[in-house]
């Protein structure tokens, strides 16, 4: 992985960054700036997350009142549309602007708590792994290798089939199952950091091992943790939607985009924008979360500067 | 060479004994499935008769050793919705499943390969760019999405190809192409920045010195190292096409492995899912074994 292979270069500047703080700021906000498309993502993706905070002031109907009355109706500016429900209605009449607006609370929510989830598990196991090495190296990294055998949707799956459809369900299972990529890739760090100088220091006067971990080593591999972590949101949220759309995620009750595509789908022939404008609203959450997180990765890491060699999939 | 391939098998043995642990307490949480085997007008007796002659009133550790000791002559139980022995059900629907996802690296290379190329080779042109745009779309898709939307399109409104199911190769271009989406935009982002890489080596600049046309030096010298790394994430995406194919099989109802999983799970018919489960962990090993072998070809450097 080109994350580990040119650490010094890395090091060298998350030491400089790290000393003077107040430019960093500026540097990322002159980084944003000369990044168009990744400035324009990063508004796009704060205008969803908006969007998703206020849900219950900005969308025009309760997304789970049903009027059947209403029943697939097409958008606005096709004939038979209405402005009131400017996206059409779903096939119980439900208005599908308010859904997706309501959907973007569970896709950010799920994305964001299971990104936190494996992070706190995969970080925690690759110091663990990378600090003590031996035995406990090797436990670890067999664990990682036979996750590696697992698609992760086909793991997701057979537990979501235990424990039943949920919003914590998903989030717990998202989470425990994805904790790989920062395990391989914090034990990297951990190895190549360890054997610097300034923590040979910090041993040498006595500190204990988790102080050595969590003050000297952490802080050096949190870019790679955050460029992790940003991928990840994207993928989890696909991996929701997706678990949500074979119904094996979000229970139907709540609107969820997943479970939107799949709504749609019996109707696909005759009401196209249900699937459509669900699907759509995953598509552009996640090119936003992409691009900003292909964003961060060069920030972070210059040593992959204007290329896109490193993939944490 | 031996010693490597000794190492790597019992690696591999080892990895799906892990699995089979997880399977293993997967269905230990599910419960008792008796309940859903049984008539609804059984009596207690002849409930309790099943659960003693299936092993469900015996420890833990007992029904793991069991587990394992008919695991390894092929038998997961049979099904509880079709009376037949579930690896069985499953390995039916196998080639099925290799097929889709076969197809879906031929779809993804063909189009990701020349994509890739192009780009390095002109390098920041507007077919870079727009190229790029393309990758960032494939990668954010959401499969089932695309597949739809690629039915309503092609199926429903042009009747170009069949919606679903499967009759013949006809049927299996959409699923394909949809399973493969991701792969591509991977493939040529790879590709490209492998290839960027590799042009700016010196040994590139020897060749071109040494007056080779610029024809050559990419087919003879850039592509079979750039080729490397794309070698190691179609590897790698072994992974997340099968997995994929459970979603993209469910959109098209294609009668693979993956859709077989998905009503195994609708249904709680766990000896299936384990089955389902297993037979996808030893493809993957097997394919990654494959891989590491590759790469000795492409790579005399690589040594085991």
């Amino acid at each position: 992985m080109v994350l580990s292979q040119t650490r010094t270069e890395g090091l060298l500047l998350a030491e400089r960054t790290a000393r003077s703080r107040p430019s960093r700021l500026q540097a990322t906000l002159s980084s944003l700036a000369r990044n168009r498309i990744a400035a324009l993502s990063a508004i796009v993706l704060i205008l969803i997350i908006i969007a998703a905070l206020t849900a219950q002031w900005i969308a025009p109907h309760d997304p789970t009142s049903q009027d059947i009355t209403l029943r697939l109706h097409p958008p606005a500016w096709q004939s038979g549309g209405s402005w009131s429900n400017p996206l059409g209605t779903d096939s119980l009449g439900r208005d599908m602007l308010s859904r997706i607006i309501y959907g973007a609370r569970i896709s950010l929510l799920v994305g964001f708590s299971a990104v936190v989830i494996q992070g706190l598990i995969g970080v925690g196991l690759g110091l663990t792994a990378g600090y003590y090495g031996g035995r406990v190296d090797s436990i670890i990294m067999r664990i990682t290798d036979i996750q590696y055998a697992l698609p992760f949707i086909v793991l997701a799956l057979a537990v979501m089939a235990v424990l039943g459809p949920s919003l914590r369900n998903v989030i717990l299972v998202l989470g425990v199952t994805g904790w790989v990529y920062y395990a391989r890739v914090v034990r990297a760090e951990v190895l190549s950091i360890s054997r610097l100088e300034y923590v040979e220091a910090a041993r040498a006067v006595g500190a204990p091992g988790s102080r050595i971990m969590l003050r000297h080593v952490l802080p050096n591999a949190t870019a790679s943790i955050i460029v992790i972590a940003s991928l990840q949101v994207a993928r989890m949220i696909i991996s929701e939607a997706s678990l949500s759309f074979l119904g094996m995620g979000i229970p139907p009750t709540v609107p969820s985009w997943g479970g939107m595509v799949a709504d749609g789908r019996s109707y696909i022939a005759t009401a196209w924008w249900v699937s459509a404008f669900a699907g759509l609203a995953i598509f552009l959450t996640v090119m936003t979360v992409n691009v900003v997180g292909d964003w961060l990765r060069d920030l972070l890491d210059p040593t992959t500067k204007n290329d896109s060699t490193t993939e944490t999939a | 060479m031996l010693a490597f391939l000794i190492r790597r098998l019992i690696h591999a043995v080892f990895v799906i004994f892990g699995v089979s642990v997880i399977i293993f307490i997967l269905m230990y949480l599910t419960g008792d499935p008796t309940s859903v085997m049984v008539p609804n007008d059984a009596t207690p007796e002849q409930i309790a008769d099943l659960r003693h002659r299936m092993g469900f009133d015996r420890p833990i550790y007992v029904q793991y050793g069991l587990f394992v000791e008919h695991a390894v002559q092929g038998d997961f139980g049979y099904s509880y919705r079709i009376q037949q022995p579930a690896l069985n059900l499953v390995l039916q629907r196998v080639p099925m499943t290799l097929r889709l996802a076969g197809a879906s690296v031929a779809i993804s290379l063909i189009i990701a390969i020349p994509i890739g190329i192009l780009a390095a080779v002109k390098r920041n042109s507007i077919f870079d760019r727009i190229s790029m745009v393309g990758v960032l779309f494939g990668q954010s898709m959401p499969t089932f999405w695309f597949g739809i939307m690629a039915i309503l399109l092609i199926s429903v409104k042009l009747h170009w190809l069949p919606t679903s199911g499967y009759l013949g190769p006809k049927y299996i271009i959409l699923p394909a192409l949809t399973l493969g989406l991701y792969t591509s935009a991977v493939v040529a982002r790879i590709l490209r920045s492998s290839l960027i890489d590799v042009l700016n080596r010196d040994y590139i600049r020897t060749a071109r010195s040494k007056g080779l046309v610029e024809r050559a030096v990419l087919l003879r010298h850039a592509l079979k190292n750039a080729a490397i790394p794309v070698i190691t994430v179609v590897g790698l995406q072994v992974g997340y096409l099968l997995g994929g194919s459970v979603v993209t099989e469910t959109v098209f109802s294609y009668p693979g492995m993956g859709l077989l999983a998905i009503q195994a799970i609708r249904g709680r018919d766990m000896p299936v899912v384990q089955a389902f489960v297993i037979c996808t962990a030893v493809v993957i090993v097997l394919i990654n074994l494959l891989v590491d072998l590759l790469y000795t070809y492409l790579d005399p450097r690589v040594k085991y």
